[in-house]
């Protein structure tokens, strides 16, 4: 299998060696290792077990901060929700690995979300007894993306729980105005504009006697940059 | 990745609000890379840096504060433990409390206990709640002055503990040095005690050195210093007008968070008989590589305003012929107030044990 969307090894455009049969082949199998990366790296970061708008919340900002780390999204697109971002496709994977016993979950119940309707609700953890083997590997195969997603974590651990299920709504992004609740926020699909990388990949420009922070820092950076913006004021 | 005008277009964002990010949390994840403990004892560090700093009426009460490297909340921990978001502000009392965090220390659990002595403490975490396994920061503000005690194998083993002080160790030549000896002895000395994802050779038998050897080193030694510089930010290859640091050690001023201290620039250089391929490098190319790392290390101080500037050769030439590599540049160095240091890298564990009986 060829790295999960590593862009030093090839273009948003497509990859040179991967044919479309290829993409489509493997684009399960992907998104599976990747959804086991957020809930390993939220597991790490202190996030576990993690409620699933928290989830969705964290796959958006792994796909819309990508770039960061020279990686391609996973999905460069997101319906615009009033309750944030959610990926059917993400939740249809997570009842699948909770079938298998990979992924346990706690506190069930149902909710009624923004736009009215109701859904399953809970928190969700790894099954270690399983995913460990599948950790070990993707940690050997896929080093760059596994380093990105956890740190991704670190980063947004910063947060309250109820502070990362809102955060998106200030993204740079996914707030945007020109994209109406109901729209597809486009940032890698049909469209190569992304603010949020740019935001993040700007503060190359800002630090202090002309420092470069390295990749972890700027994500968070970003991350704590949205917090400000979520609250309007300082936090220190 | 160079970047194109539309990568610079933050559509309804503002240049100023991201510069005021920058200003106040500057250094947050510069340790992605390093070692999980290594991380989590010196953001610990920080963590209570900070909370002096905000916290100058000295409020928190005169009793230890234990951070476990578990960032956990099952079982009957989930019942009593409190999620702390932001803790790395500085904002929060942590002493008399048990603190369950990440490698990162953004956020943290916090755990009441109830203890009357240090046994007590120790034994709530081992047996109540069997965590005496993970790696512990023990934060002891009692004594006449702070300190902070690291459990790399967990409480479960008190004996094997690593004592700093809380303030932070002073950034001298010697404790440079120093940190870097243990460095080489335990991990550059010989291709026995390098990791097999940080070889430095690629053919030890013909003293062919690898072509990344710099780069081994340099992630070796950043993981070193912020192990030991505890308070201090250590970063590599910084862009200056005059070319690429190797490595700066730096620190936010205690009594002004908005000030950056630049304790030290390192200049790294690796002498070499041969290129990776195995064609020879000149005796007289390897004095040139020397004189430039002296002019590098004084430019690049000088640039950053760093306190001290040194020049660290790693010296992969078929022989070792000690110090004299360093006797066209003495005075030079003296002038420009560089401070020269080399260790020999042994090319087979065999040579350097000849070289320990005086063959």
């Amino acid at each position: 299998m060829n790295s999960i969307g590593d862009t030093r090894q090839d273009s948003y455009g497509g990859t040179p060696t991967s044919t479309q049969e290829d993409e489509e082949r493997w684009a399960p199998i992907r998104r599976r290792v990747r959804l086991i990366m957020l809930l390993h790296a939220s597991e790490s970061a202190g996030l576990a077990p993690i409620g699933i708008l928290q989830l969705h919340s964290l796959a958006y900002l792994s796909n819309v901060l990508a770039p960061v780390w020279e990686l391609r999204p996973l999905d460069g697109k997101v319906m615009k929700r009033r309750g944030g971002p959610f990926y059917p496709v993400l939740q249809h994977d997570l009842d699948g690995l909770i079938s298998q016993g990979l992924v346990l979950i706690t506190n069930l119940g149902y909710k009624r979300d923004d736009d009215g309707r109701w859904r399953l609700d809970g928190n969700f953890y790894l099954n270690y007894r399983f995913a460990d083997p599948i950790i070990k590997q993707y940690h050997e195969a896929e080093n760059h993306m596994a380093t990105f997603i956890d740190e991704l974590a670190y980063a947004f651990s910063a947060l309250s729980e109820e502070d990362l299920q809102s955060v998106v709504s200030e993204d740079a992004t996914y707030a945007d105005q020109l994209t109406g609740f109901g729209n597809v926020v486009d940032f890698g699909e049909w469209r190569a504009l992304n603010y949020s990388a740019n935001a993040a990949n700007y503060f190359n420009r800002l630090l202090s006697g002309g420092t470069l922070p390295t990749l972890g820092e700027k994500l968070h950076l970003y991350a704590r940059h949205l917090h400000w913006r979520l609250h309007g004021t300082k936090t220190k | 990745m160079e970047q194109k005008p539309s990568d610079l277009d933050l559509g309804e964002w503002k240049v100023e609000d991201l510069a005021l990010t920058a200003k106040s949390f500057a250094g947050i994840g510069t340790d992605d890379h390093l070692p999980l403990e290594v991380r989590f004892l010196s953001r610990i560090a920080k963590l209570i840096q900070e909370r002096k700093v905000v916290d100058s009426k000295r409020s928190d009460p005169n009793k230890p504060a234990v951070f476990l490297l578990a960032p956990i909340r099952r079982g009957k921990i989930s019942k009593t433990a409190i999620r702390v978001p932001m803790l790395d502000n500085g904002l929060n009392t942590l002493n008399g409390w048990i603190w369950l965090v990440s490698a990162a220390v953004n956020s943290g659990y916090r755990l009441e206990v109830d203890f009357q002595d240090d046994d007590s403490l120790f034994t709530f975490v081992t047996d109540s709640l069997n965590l005496g396994d993970v790696p512990a920061v023990v934060y002891e503000p009692r004594g006449p002055s702070a300190k902070i005690r690291y459990y790399p194998s967990g409480l479960r083993e008190p004996d094997k503990c690593a004592v700093y002080p809380a303030k932070g160790e002073e950034v001298t030549d010697k404790r440079i040095f120093s940190v870097i000896e243990r460095v080489y002895q335990q991990c550059l000395k010989t291709p026995d005690a390098q990791s097999r994802a940080g070889k430095l050779w690629v053919r030890p038998d013909r003293c062919w050195p690898s072509s990344n050897a710099e780069a081994v080193v340099q992630l070796n030694l950043k993981a070193g210093l912020a192990g030991q510089f505890l308070t201090c930010i250590i970063r590599e290859e910084q862009t200056t007008p005059e070319g690429r640091t190797d490595l700066e050690i730096e620190e936010k001023d205690p009594l002004n968070r908005g000030v950056i201290i630049r304790h030290a620039m390192i200049e790294l250089k690796i002498l070499r008989s041969f290129h990776e391929g195995g064609s020879e490098f000149p005796p007289s190319e390897t004095l040139d590589w020397i004189k430039s790392g002296v002019l590098q290390a004084y430019e690049y101080g000088t640039q950053k305003s760093a306190k001290l500037a040194t020049l660290c050769c790693f010296d992969m030439r078929q022989t070792d012929e000690k110090e004299s590599c360093f006797d066209h540049v003495l005075e030079l160095a003296r002038n420009k107030r560089v401070v020269l240091k080399r260790w020999y890298i042994y090319s087979s564990s065999g040579s350097y044990r000849k070289a320990m009986s005086g063959q």
